[in-house]
């Protein structure tokens, strides 16, 4: 029975292993791009401290945009609307989405910044294969935050959109 | 005799009492040492465990990048926020000249979004921005 097991288990495991180890070995990164990554470090980490800068700037720039559009603007009117007994289905559902994107935004920001702060601390000179295995991590959650960047700047033309037409119904 | 043991005893309990009485300062200062040191460490253990907190949960960020705490003076003077000085009012009947307002300001605000371009852009962190890329 125990010597069964171990015939079954044994290549199981046998396969696992190679599997790993075929991992390792591809990992579509260019020999030349680590040689650069390790070449140029200090470059690389004064560029991502720059970004990180500036990135931070953009964030503070964009949320009180997005803070002064859903408190002076979103809000209010659709609870005029309310009051007013009027019925504004896409305005309310702009109102959803605008809420629901800024939380993501924000929770998105979080946790880019925190790759981006670890992509800063890596080690490039003696593990550029680490290091940009956490850069092609930081992108991701860069470009989430792009996306939902972009899609509240949109529901911002929508809300425009949308009581530019009730502005004609009025 | 009897007389002799008590005196004994009592002598004693005098010896007793003033040993006692002699420990008994060295011992508070001890103590208050002791008190003293361990609440300096709990101070440095509570906020250490309070900034740990404050990093992971992100918040940081969230602080780093709000209007006004931005901390260098040439990030301080720069324009980092939207400013508006309307807001409409939750309150009132719908009017038509409010709602001209409401869009007009809400076109300035789309304005400024519009400012930044291709908002956190892939560009920034590609191989050739970074100086890395294979060629």
């Amino acid at each position: 029975m125990v010597i069964a097991l171990g015939c079954v288990s044994a290549p199981i495991f046998a396969s696992t292993v190679a599997v790993r180890a075929e991992e390792g070995d591809q990992d579509d990164i260019d020999p030349r791009v680590l040689d650069n990554v390790s070449q140029n470090c200090s470059s690389i980490k004064q560029a991502l401290r720059d970004l990180q800068r500036a990135d931070s700037r953009t964030r503070a720039y964009l949320g009180s945009a997005y803070e002064t559009v859903s408190r002076d603007f979103i809000t209010p009117l659709n609870l005029r609307l309310v009051k007013n007994n009027r019925v504004a289905t896409k305005l309310f559902e702009i109102q959803g989405d605008f809420s629901s994107k800024q939380s993501d935004f924000r929770t998105e920001y979080t946790a880019y910044m925190r790759e981006l702060e670890s992509l800063i601390a890596a080690n490039c000179q003696e593990h550029p294969r680490d290091f940009y295995r956490q850069l092609q991590k930081t992108r991701e959650h860069r470009a989430k935050l792009h996306n939902l960047s972009e899609d509240l700047n949109k529901l911002v033309s929508e809300q425009y959109q949308g009581v530019k037409t009730l502005r004609e119904e009025i | 005799m009897a007389e002799e043991t008590k005196a004994n005893n009592t002598t004693k309990e005098v010896m007793v009492v003033a040993k006692n009485t002699t420990k008994k300062p060295d011992q508070g200062a001890r103590n208050l040492t002791i008190l003293g040191i361990s609440a300096i460490l709990l101070a440095i253990a509570a906020t250490g465990l309070e900034l740990w907190i404050y990093h992971e949960s992100g918040d940081i960020y969230l602080d780093r990048s709000r209007p006004g705490f931005l901390p260098d003076a040439d990030e301080a003077e720069e324009e980092t926020s939207v400013a508006s000085n309307y807001s409409y009012s939750e309150n009132g009947a719908l009017d038509g000249k409010e709602l001209d307002t409401y869009l007009q300001e809400l076109k300035k605000i789309e304005d400024l979004l519009g400012k930044i371009q291709n908002p956190y852009g892939a560009n920034a962190l590609s191989d050739e921005s970074l100086g890395i890329n294979a060629e």
